[in-house]
């Protein structure tokens, strides 16, 4: 039982998802991810840290790649701790906090670059067990996130406050909803996963801006091989469309897009308490609304671990009271 | 021994006016007062070919000048920061708001203009 559980572990842990077009305009805070781990029973909490390295340098109009030139590429470094704890064997809460180590965006026709760093948004949300099908190995997951624009939103360079689409923080409170499908094979090395989630925000309204950010939907679906009992290898092909964006109630025509892009990954577990991911977002498919910078590649690595807590009984039975 | 304790206590008053007397000239009380706020263009096309310059004009000691603008580029061309140079991508395209801060230790006041960009 005790395999099965640690095996359970190191095949849906690797279920690691990001976008990779988090690209130039109109996309602050954490980039999207979703780290559908599951097995986590109750009492048990995983806590998993992960580096995130992305970069841009490419614009497309539509889906054709053109020799615009104004930003010159726009990358980041994003450093991410996640906590997720089995509040029963049915019920998991989640928590991701991030940092960016460096955001930073170069230009193409001056000599001149815009750096930013700081704490990105904190993520909070629950994840439900809904269906357990152990004869057919189908497992159903529906889950609710809240992001809080808790970093930086008015970071400075020089004289200047930078702009939105680079501050750590989106400086907007989002709401995410998702169901995470996993199937599994009898005597089967190959495990299949299909996540579906869309993500509204709500409209940022200060002195500085009044602005929305395009709704955002993505599907992944990612097929696992587990040649050892330690290793795992994925492949999954990720989509994302999101909507325009508005400013002061205008539709900003130039925003969001429709991406595809292929990510395979390895997970590897040590000692049965660590497990080890990597993944590398590589675009295949890009349309985007108008003329944007849009994404080359995206690296990740991480490591995780879980701790049984303890569950500690009241000192004081009811029956003395 | 006198003559030495006098000395330093002579020296030691002079130093804390002269010091008091640096910082004076340092603070003021007086808010800035931001006197024009110009564009050399209210329209600009996306891209950096036709970029905006704006001037932040403001009367006050010791000013600091911040700005700001929610979508877009801003580029300081002078010294001491009440110039910039406004340009943006595609993506931003619209009227957009671009705000002049000036501050000193009196306070801090602000100027706002407007320019749209198209395409």
């Amino acid at each position: 039982m005790e395999i099965m559980r640690n095996l359970l572990f190191t095949i849906f842990i690797s279920i690691y998802f990001i976008n990779a077009s988090h690209a130039q305009c109109c996309s602050a805070g954490n980039p999207a991810t979703n780290n559908g781990v599951l097995g986590t029973s109750k009492n048990v909490l995983n806590v998993s840290s992960s580096v995130i390295h992305s970069y841009s340098d490419t614009y497309y109009e539509g889906n054709q790649p053109t020799d615009w030139n104004y930003l010159k590429n726009m990358r980041f470094n994003f450093a991410m701790l996640n906590f997720e704890y089995g509040l029963t064997n049915k019920i998991k809460l989640t928590s991701e906090i991030g940092y960016f180590i460096d955001k930073s965006l170069r230009y193409g026709f001056i000599d001149q670059k815009r750096k930013a760093y700081g704490l990105g948004d904190v993520v909070v949300g629950i994840q439900h067990h809904l269906y357990n099908n152990k004869t057919r190995m189908l497992n159903v997951f529906p889950g609710l996130k809240l992001s809080l624009p808790v970093g930086a939103f008015d970071q400075m360079d020089g004289n200047i406050i930078l702009p939105v689409d680079i501050q750590p923080s989106s400086g907007s409170l989002k709401m995410s909803t998702s169901l995470l499908i996993t199937k599994q094979f009898i005597e089967s090395k190959f495990t299949t996963s299909s996540f579906f989630s869309s993500e509204f925000s709500q409209k940022i309204n200060t002195e500085r801006t009044n602005y929305k950010y395009g709704n955002l939907y993505r599907i992944n679906f990612k097929v696992g091989y587990q040649p050892s009992g330690k290793t795992v290898l994925g492949i999954s092909l990720n989509f994302q469309h999101r909507d325009k964006a508005q400013n002061r109630g205008e539709i900003m025509e130039y925003t969001g897009g429709t991406y595809l892009n292929l990510q395979p990954s390895i997970s590897h577990t040590i000692k049965q308490i660590y497990t080890l991911n990597t993944f590398v977002g590589i675009p295949i498919y890009k349309n985007v609304n108008g003329i944007q910078l849009t994404n080359k590649y995206v690296l990740g690595f991480g490591i995780s671990r879980s701790f049984h807590l303890k569950t500690f009984k009241p000192q004081i039975t009811p029956n003395i009271l | 021994m006198k003559a030495i304790r006098l000395a330093l206590a002579i020296f030691s008053l002079v130093f804390i006016i002269s010091c008091d007397k640096e910082n004076k000239e340092n603070i003021t009380t007086e808010i800035p007062e931001i006197i024009s706020l110009t564009s050399d263009k209210t329209e600009i096309k996306y891209g950096a070919s036709e970029p905006a310059k704006l001037k932040c004009t403001a009367l006050g000691d010791n000013l600091k000048y911040v700005w700001e603008v929610d979508f877009g580029d801003l580029f300081v061309i002078n010294t001491d920061g009440s110039e910039v140079q406004f340009t943006a991508s595609p993506c931003c395209m619209g009227k957009k708001t671009i705000r002049c801060k000036v501050s000193n230790s009196g306070g801090k006041v602000t100027e706002s203009i407007e320019i749209t960009i198209v395409e």
